[in-house]
């Protein structure tokens, strides 16, 4: 199946390891949660799927293509999509970069196919639409977290993983980006972690519980 | 046996140049070197154990001789001259540092290269005062004969080591090895980090200076390349060649290198890049350098010996009685902290009584850490005041704040280097105990309190992360701050070690301290916080007893719904 | 002779080779946050080429462009093979490689070409323009108009070109700009190869005014950094802190005195450290 398939995953910093031992599966038409307490290893299993940081044993597969050894950026362009917690846009460049450095990422190349991607997310986001050469770093909470969406969308993502998007935001935004991500819903693979458990019940078809760098099994 | 060992090498290197052992090491190579190496401990302390990175010490190490070679010239004797010299160059280095250290360790670096760079072209430039390219000539008043020299170097290489590890004796290594590894986590500690490295920057020009104006005495000579930038690299790539932070590392390093020159014959324009080429190799491959080497091939050849199990006694030290405390030790009036546009904390107040636990919980990104920041002494606050014991704590340093505050961080920041004791010793030393033992025994004490006293002679990097934490909140509570700030101490912990951790707040909380935690680990918090804070967006939405929070809609529609 | 005429225009000269110097390590400091002590010997291995190449009778422009090839292809080696694969070291270990890769080479060149300072003729002979009272050498005006030039080219680069967005991203968040797709390690790459092309180049246009000795390097490290730390790491402030750098010491050597230069330059690196402890909080803990 062409979706995301992690197996027997085990990463952390340097010689410490965070986690270990994580499988799962995501059809491209499915959204999991991950829930669990700070420290788990949330965080960490993220960074390592997409390929920030160096997996110590496992495997991350994205249909047939193999990602595990590649360099995070590899990862995006094959369409492994990640909107990090904090949401790190980049604050010195305006909304319109942000979104047009995505097209160093493999489907944005042809200038048509971006062109569409860009219309449908300013579409999405017609906020971001109004303020495309505003510096990103002046925007709020609320709008950085679209641009990171936004952004994420832009690479044309077959897996979009979400850190704690609702960090930090107001509960109306947080109710205005269940919205978004239920329109997402099923046009890709979506991973999500969050702490609001009722924001992942919501939008989730299973959650999966991590404590201890472990996935634990669940009713 | 290692004693009886290095009196033997000692001897065999101090017999060596009238052996006839290696050819070219006669007794005025050997000269030259020894005193090399005296100087070399200069950089040994600077940059081998504190870690700075000092690229222009040359530039101190030829000061004192050109001092003296000045004031001899005007005719002062070479007694008064030669202290003379050594004041300057000690004098020069404190002001590089005054302006150099408190900022960035680049700043520090380049200020030394550019402070090399000058003294060499003043050399240079002044041929009247300095005799220019060729040299100044120094008196030739002290007629030793070339045993009377070599005799003269050896002491006083001898005594150089000997002050050396004189001076990091105790508290003074443990304090410069967190310095190295954390200045963060050692100004939360209590350590004056520019002070500290201000010192060290100091006391090692002492040793550049003897040793530097003891050689420019024998060799009779200075010369302005004595003192740039490249003479500061080639002593540099001694330092590290030999072994830097060890207290052999020096004299081995320049003997070694000396002897190559001189069996090499007159080098010439090769000299330049086999020092560069030796310096690369040394730092991409040996960073521990010959010393460092050979000590692997000793632990690798002799038996493992099982390091001593350090005793720790039963019970507290006697002295640190239960300090029965009362009243408010935390007030946060109002602190509002924005960087910038954002508001990271908006308008908080709350209070932290003697004896009682008090949680502050919330979202990530909610302020939590800005907050501590604010209290540890870290951030300003752009408005507000904090109270510590009823002193504002207004532009008070972290480092002053250390007696009454214990912090603990989130990623828990021990030397993992340094045996777990020494870790935690790291605060004692801050403290103002009178002695070395008083200093171990309260550390040591605090980890048996602790019932983590097995543990005390492990290297903090054998720990597993659990244990690290545990070993955090030990060193955080040594001398029973009034103020205890606790960041996820839960973090990473197994449902054992959270059983540990809670007993041992509650024995901290019985002692009288004030605590606050941040957690995540909302039960946790429920069972021990008589008191909970709930931050979000910066501000408290909500404060009160377990039961409340976790029925008030406001903080079930912010936060709640997490994990139980 | 107008003095002050002379001053500038020496300023001028000297300011251009330092505002490519520093935009260089700008370049390189911001996308891998690593002071590179190595960085002015694009400068030394840009003019000893040149000249050893031009003096065993290789035609001058074939030995100026072999020189700036020089010059970037160590920039290229030092960041692909040297650095890249220890980026976990902690920075200092790679500050120390750097100095010791800046040592090598110093030593490679003195083997190569001996102690004596070295030179070629210039692109550009011939009687100077007199303007104003001083004398511009027909090179120098080459060299200040392509020095500021490229300068303002790479600033333009950056801001304009979606290859330069990509190292600006690259400097702010490597991660965050990764996650996008940019490739941050060929960004990477070329910052560094920038540098030292801008290196080799300023070496092949002001060497003939000057002349050049194995030793060249250090001193225009430590001058690149200077005018980079003025300009608080920033492309365009580079320019104008190589710019101001030049003029001081332009200023300085005409009223002065030629042996003062480094003395003066370091007293504003003084000035420098004095102004930004200011912004310290206190001692070990920064906020600036």
């Amino acid at each position: 199946m062409s979706g995301l398939r992690v197996e027997g995953l085990a990463g952390g910093y340097g010689p410490l390891r965070v986690f270990a031992g994580v499988s799962f599966e995501v059809g491209p038409e499915n959204t999991i949660g991950i829930l669990g307490p700070n420290g788990a290893g949330k965080t960490t299993l993220l960074k390592t799927v997409v390929g920030l940081l160096p997996a110590m044993a496992g495997q991350v597969r994205l249909g047939d293509l193999d990602l595990t050894r590649e360099p995070a950026y590899a990862h995006a362009r094959a369409g492994i999509a990640l909107v990090p917690e904090g949401r790190q846009i980049l604050a010195t460049l305006t909304v319109r970069d942000n979104l047009a450095l995505t097209r160093a990422a493999g489907p944005g190349r042809d200038p048509a196919v971006f062109k569409t991607q860009f219309d449908e997310v300013m579409r999405l986001f017609p906020r971001l639409a109004e303020r495309l050469d505003q510096q990103a770093g002046s925007l709020s909470g609320g709008e950085q977290q679209m641009l990171a969406i936004a952004r994420a969308l832009m690479i044309r993502p077959r897996v979009l993983m979400l850190d704690e998007p609702t960090q930090g935001l107001a509960p109306v935004i947080i109710r205005g980006l269940a919205d978004t991500l239920s329109a997402l819903k099923g046009r890709f693979a979506i991973i999500l972690i969050e702490q609001n458990r009722a924001f992942l019940e919501r939008l989730t078809d299973q959650v999966l519980v991590m404590r201890n760098g472990r996935i634990e099994p669940r009713a | 046996m290692k004693t009886a060992l290095l009196i033997i090498a000692a001897a065999l290197y101090a017999a060596s140049p009238y052996l006839g052992v290696l050819p070219g090491w006669t007794p005025s190579v050997a000269t030259v070197a020894t005193f090399i190496a005296l100087s070399l401990i200069g950089m040994n302390l600077i940059f081998g154990v504190a870690g700075m990175l000092a690229f222009g010490q040359a530039a101190i190490v030829a000061l004192p001789g050109y001092v003296a070679g000045m004031l001899e010239a005007s005719g002062m004797p070479a007694a008064a001259a030669i202290p003379a010299g050594i004041l300057a160059a000690v004098a020069a280095a404190r002001i590089v540092g005054e302006i150099f250290i408190r900022l960035p360790g680049t700043y520090f670096a380049i200020g030394t290269l550019g402070f090399a760079f000058v003294m060499e072209g003043v050399a240079r430039a002044f041929p009247s005062t300095t005799g220019g390219a060729s040299g100044l000539m120094l008196s030739r008043e002290i007629v030793l004969g070339e045993l009377g020299w070599y005799v003269l170097a050896l002491a006083t290489l001898a005594a150089g080591i000997a002050c050396y590890v004189w001076f990091l004796r105790g508290s003074m290594l443990r304090t410069l090895r967190q310095v190295r590894h954390d200045e963060l986590a050692a100004e939360v500690l209590g350590i004056d980090v520019v002070r500290t490295k201000l010192r060290v920057f100091t006391v090692g020009s002492v040793f550049s200076a003897v040793g530097g104006v003891f050689l420019a005495h024998y060799v009779g000579v200075v010369v302005p390349d004595s003192a740039g930038v490249i003479r500061s690299l080639e002593q540099l790539a001694m330092v590290i060649i030999g072994g830097a932070g060890s207290a052999a590392g020096p004299l081995v390093g320049a003997a070694l290198v000396q002897w190559l020159f001189v069996a090499a014959g007159e080098a010439g324009r090769f000299e330049v890049l086999v020092y560069g080429a030796g310096f690369l190799l040394a730092v991409l491959f040996a960073p521990e350098g010959i010393v460092g080497l050979v000590r692997r091939g000793w632990a690798g050849l002799a038996p493992a010996r099982k390091a001593a199990p350090i005793s720790v006694p039963a019970t507290p030290v006697p002295g640190v009685a239960a300090v029965r405390r009362s009243g408010i030790c935390l007030k946060v009036e109002s602190v509002a902290k924005n960087f910038g546009g954002l508001q990271a904390v908006d308008n908080v107040s709350l209070e932290v009584p003697f004896g009682v636990i008090v949680a502050l919980i919330g979202p990530n990104g909610a302020g939590k850490t800005t907050l501590y920041n604010i209290l540890s002494g870290i951030e300003e606050p752009s408005s507000g005041r904090v109270l510590i014991e009823d002193s504002d704590m207004a532009s008070v340093p972290p480092h002053r704040r250390a007696r009454h505050v214990g912090r603990s961080f989130q990623v828990a920041r021990l030397v993992p280097q340094m045996s777990v004791l020494e870790n935690v010793a790291v605060r004692a030393d801050q403290l103002g105990f009178t002695s070395e033992a008083a200093r171990l025994a309260a550390a040591g004490a605090q980890l048996a309190w602790f019932g983590l006293g097995e543990l005390a002679g492990r290297r903090a990097a054998e720990l597993g992360s659990g244990y690290h934490k545990l070993v955090e909140l030990a060193r955080a509570a040594v001398g029973e701050p009034a103020l205890l700030l606790l960041d996820e101490p839960a973090v990473g912990l197994a449902p054992e070690e959270i059983e540990r951790l809670c007993h041992f707040l509650t024995l901290l909380r019985e002692r009288g301290a004030a605590i606050l935690i941040v957690e995540h680990n909302v039960a946790l918090v429920a069972r021990i916080a008589e008191r909970i804070f709930v931050m979000n967006q910066g501000r408290i939405i909500a404060a009160g007893t377990g039961p409340e929070i976790m029925a008030d809609p406001k903080v079930r529609e912010a936060y709640l719904g997490a994990l139980e | 002779m107008n003095l002050f005429t002379q001053a500038i225009i020496s300023g001028l000269m000297t300011g251009a080779v330092y505002a490519l110097l520093a935009i260089g390590l700008v370049l390189t400091y911001r996308t891998t946050r690593l002071i590179n002590l190595a960085h002015g010997e694009t400068f030394a291995i840009g003019g000893v080429t040149a000249a050893a190449l031009i003096t065993a009778g290789v035609p001058m422009y074939g030995a100026l462009a072999s020189a700036v090839v020089a010059a970037t292809a160590f920039m290229l080696v030092l960041h692909r093979f040297v650095l890249r694969p220890r980026a976990h070291w902690p920075i200092s270990g790679l500050i120390l490689i750097t100095l010791g890769v800046a040592f090598v080479v110093r030593g490679l060149l003195l083997l190569w070409i001996g102690p004596d300072m070295v030179s070629f003729s210039r692109l550009f002979a011939g009687p100077p323009i007199r303007l104003l009272g001083g004398a511009l050498p027909k090179q120098g005006l080459f060299l200040i108009a392509l020095g500021f030039g490229l300068a303002a080219a790479v600033a333009l680069f950056l801001g304009l070109t979606r290859k330069g967005k990509e190292l600006l991203a690259t400097a702010e968040n490597a991660d965050a700009s990764q996650l996008l797709g940019v490739n941050v390690e060929a960004v990477r790459l070329l910052a560094y190869g920038i540098a030292g092309a801008l290196g080799g180049i300023s070496a092949v246009i002001l060497v003939p005014l000057i002349s050049v000795d194995f030793q060249a390097g250090l001193s225009m490290t430590l001058r690149g950094f200077i005018a980079a730390a003025i300009a608080g790491m920033s492309p365009v402030g580079a320019i104008l802190a190589g710019l101001g750098l030049g003029l001081l010491e332009g200023l300085v050597t005409t009223y002065i005195g030629a042996l003062s230069q480094d003395p003066i330059v370091f007293f504003a690196l003084i000035c420098l450290a004095v102004w930004q402890s200011r912004k310290i909080r206190f001692g070990g803990v920064r906020r600036a």
